[in-house]
């Protein structure tokens, strides 16, 4: 169910009505959890089941690891969590990808072999909700925190719909505390719940689906040699695209939350305006990072183990990053460009990136080269195929034989503004919170904001666009 | 004892803006609700119509609503020409049942024929459009994958209740009211429409469909309503020639593979009683030069007839729609559609 459609808007006012009864508070998460479960069935029935097993297998293996006081057996439990969790997300994510790329592999040495089809469909949000119930088990098993005692908040927590499918990727201390007492909003944080959905609708909705996505997915897709210009142009409308789309849904993913009274933490912070990669990274799907750092990273040994293995922690937590973000080996490219950057970073400029004394014009500067190679990073992301790729990097830097203008003039108009205003907006909003700057505004023009926004998406309509992210 | 938000244990917890929030918000819908009556008001004092948004969960659902269909109902398989060429008050008028359109704009033919051949047990008249590019189109090319993707998945997204409860809202809300019509009130579409600029050089850009004067009704029933304007056709002719471009960037699909497919295809359907007869619809100007020597009928159209032995109804063939002539290229105005189905409906159901 997509949240920009009619039908989850009826389905959203249907949960809001139950959970505001005065019915005691097991009742309600008894109602969640089922509307969780509804809310994920409602695409493809049967993946309802990969749910169901991971949070018994997590559920039951936290449990008894946590009675263990042998550490080879906690690690046993520990990887027959991660072999159902991970085995789930390998088969459906890359079943495919590894097989084919195994057949390939092969050809190269004279042998055939030809991969089944298992016509396999990706479950949607599989790696979200995978990665989150696995930082429970780990959790335990690393003696950070104790199994949880009732498997109706476990649940709950493994399947919150407002997250479910495109995270944040919640923490379980960040989430199951919440569902241990009562929890309703006031009128006025359900006012903010319903504005910060709306704003994530926008920004998923108008900027997203009808402005940029169209130009970008246009010209990389059409994989024909472009004018500089249009390569840039297209590049940069791609970073917004995937922007508004995976802020907007974490925005209307928090929203949704706060409306019924729960808070979970933001998953974007102005990461165009980042000064220097691992600012970036601090930015720019937080929760995401901060798992990767958590529960790769830092077990892999992090930065003390001395300088040559901190760099091969870091280049394989952004290999896996990146692959966690697709089934294609465009992924892992992506991640290992990003790995690299960090290395760059760390070994060069690092130092100067995490002064304090830079002057503006400095770090202006570098937040701008920051994006600008960013940008170029999406390439991996927006190109459907390697050719593709190729393509849009000559372009780029005009090498090129016959290239084609592919942005209208009116995409142009219309985008730039859009783009300029992104750019401008996280400057500004680098160091700023968003509910202070709304304090700031007066209550009239907060009103009229508020009208044109819910007024715009509601005439641009929905679209039968998922978010970028679901397939993540 | 409830507790709010800000008074939970939650040490994640966000703030509020100190506001009067909820008077802005409903304050705020109210107004949205008053602006959106007011358009819809006007709409109707203009006679501008409610449209379906011809998407591909709109095209999903229709299909769904295929199998509950009679068996012998007459159904219509291609991309744009069908869906605009077909004039579905005349067919009905001329033969007594109204056809089944599945046609959806840049879309092959052959998967919805194989869909209708394993998926279903109908055994009517199968109109299947032959318009060379479209259908033989790489399934690389975005507008080819979509159509090929929905009919693999057809049978899982059966019991998708995100993609059946779209046809339901859709049938009460865009359906009904004019005002959501995204092709003519929302912000982004309206700035397209009136911010003109002329085309760049050999420009091959994203195809703006404009769609501002057409609309779709429920059986998708799809009308070009006003060609007149010279920016609509230079709009036409930016988004064909985009579309070529993608057809000549991706080889299309081997023609023996695909009648191959076709062939066993209309083996299951005649075996239950049904018939397939292959359509070509009238083209013109850039259109038909980059069909006629991309897809040369000796070289498509006449093997295809001679290998699967169906019927076929080519526009050049008949005396009446030989001379009809797209204004666009591709497609039929209505009165053009009205002549063309006419036509056609003679040749399915030849006097004894």
């Amino acid at each position: 169910m997509l949240f920009n459609s009619v039908i989850f808007i009826l389905f959203f006012m249907v949960v809001v009505i139950v959970h505001y009864l005065p019915i005691n508070w097991k009742l309600k998460k008894i109602h969640l959890l089922l509307a969780s479960y509804f809310f994920y069935a409602a695409w493809n029935p049967p993946f309802v089941v990969l749910l169901w097993i991971s949070t018994c297998v997590d559920w039951v293996a936290a449990r008894i690891m946590h009675r263990q006081s042998s550490r080879g057996k906690r690690k046993v439990l520990l990887m027959v969590s991660l072999a159902a969790n991970l085995g789930m997300l390998s088969w459906f994510k890359y079943g495919t990808l590894f097989m084919e790329s195994f057949s390939e592999l092969v050809a190269q040495f004279g042998w055939q072999w030809t991969p089944p089809n298992f016509d396999i469909t990706l479950p949607v949000g599989i790696s979200f909700y995978t990665f989150q119930t696995l930082s429970y088990t780990i959790d335990v098993y690393l003696k950070r925190s104790k199994p949880e005692s009732s498997f109706l908040d476990f649940a709950l927590f493994v399947t919150f719909f407002p997250q479910l499918v495109a995270g944040p990727i919640v923490r379980p201390n960040q989430l199951i505390p919440q569902f241990k007492s009562p929890k309703r909003a006031t009128a006025n944080q359900f006012a903010w719940g319903v504005m910060l959905f709306v704003w994530g609708l926008f920004q998923k909705s108008v900027l997203a689906d009808a402005i940029l996505g169209p130009v970008a997915g246009h010209a990389f897709g059409l994989a024909k040699e472009m004018l500089v210009f249009d390569a840039w142009f297209a590049t940069l409308a791609f970073s917004g695209q995937i922007f508004f789309d995976f802020a907007g849904y974490s925005l209307c993913a928090i929203g949704i939350a706060y409306c019924l009274g729960f808070s979970i933490p933001n998953n974007f912070n102005s990461p165009y305006a980042a000064f220097g990669f691992s600012d970036f990274w601090r930015r720019w799907h937080i929760s995401l990072s901060q798992w990767l750092r958590d529960y790769l990273y830092i077990p892999l040994g992090g930065n003390r183990k001395g300088t040559h293995r901190t760099k091969i922690n870091l280049m394989l937590t952004m290999l896996l990053g990146g692959l966690w973000h697709g089934a294609a080996w465009r992924f892992v490219v992506w991640g290992a460009v990003h790995g690299i950057y960090l290395l760059i970073e760390r070994l060069t400029f690092g130092r100067y990136v995490n002064h304090g004394k830079i002057s503006p014009s400095a770090r202006i500067g570098g937040s701008i080269l920051t994006y600008l190679a960013i940008c170029v990073t999406w390439i991996f992301f927006a190109a459907p195929t390697w050719e593709s790729c190729l393509i849009s990097f000559r372009s780029l830097i005009g090498w090129t034989s016959n290239p084609i203008p592919v942005i209208k003039t009116i995409e142009i108009v219309m985008i730039t503004p859009v783009i300029v205003a992104m750019l401008l907006g996280h400057g500004y909003m680098r160091n700023r919170k968003l509910e202070d700057e709304v304090q700031r505004i007066p209550n009239g023009i907060l009103a009229a904001i508020f009208s044109i926004i819910l007024a715009v998406v509601i005439l641009t309509g929905g679209s039968d666009s998922a978010f970028i992210y679901f397939q993540f | 004892m409830h507790s709010s938000i800000s008074s939970s244990n939650n040490p994640f917890q966000r703030q509020t803006p100190n506001k009067p929030l909820i008077r802005i918000v409903l304050g705020s819908t109210i107004a949205v609700l008053l602006l959106l009556t007011t358009l819809e008001f006007n709409a109707r004092q203009n006679g501008i119509l409610p449209t379906r948004d011809m998407n591909m969960s709109f095209w999903q659902n229709h299909r769904f609503r295929l199998d509950d269909q009679p068996a012998d109902t007459t159904v219509v398989f291609g991309a744009s020409r069908f869906t605009f060429g077909l004039d579905h008050n005349t067919w009905e008028q001329n033969t007594g049942k109204r056809p089944y359109n599945l046609g959806l704009h840049g879309a092959s033919s052959l998967p919805m024929l194989h869909d209708y051949a394993v998926n279903t047990e109908m055994n009517g008249i199968v109109l299947c459009a032959i318009s060379g590019g479209f259908t033989f189109a790489n399934e690389s090319i975005p507008f080819s994958e979509r159509i090929a993707k929905a009919v693999k998945d057809i049978n899982k997204n059966r019991y998708s209740f995100a993609l059946r409860s779209e046809d339901f809202t859709g049938r009460v809300l865009q359906a009904n009211f004019a005002v959501l019509n995204p092709y003519l009130y929302s912000p982004i579409e309206v700035l397209r429409e009136h911010l003109r600029f002329p085309p760049r050089k050999n420009e091959r850009a994203w195809f703006h469909v404009p769609f501002t004067v057409h609309h779709t009704e429920e059986n998708q029933d799809i009308y070009i309503d006003d060609l007149s304007d010279p920016y609509y056709m230079a709009q036409w002719d930016s988004m064909h020639q985009t579309v070529l471009t993608y057809m000549e960037r991706y080889d299309p699909r081997d023609l023996d593979d695909a009648i191959a497919q076709m062939k066993r295809d209309i083996s299951l359907i005649s075996q239950r009683g049904g018939e397939v007869i292959f359509v070509r619809f009238p083209v013109s100007r850039f259109f038909k030069e980059w069909e006629d020597r991309r897809f040369p009928r000796d070289k498509y159209w006449d093997i295809i007839l001679e290998e699967t032995g169906c019927r076929g109804f080519h526009y050049l063939d008949n005396t009446t729609t030989r001379d009809l002539f797209p204004p666009d290229g591709s497609h039929l105005m209505p009165h053009q559609a009205k002549v063309f189905t006419r036509e056609l409906v003679k040749f399915v159901y030849p006097e004894d």
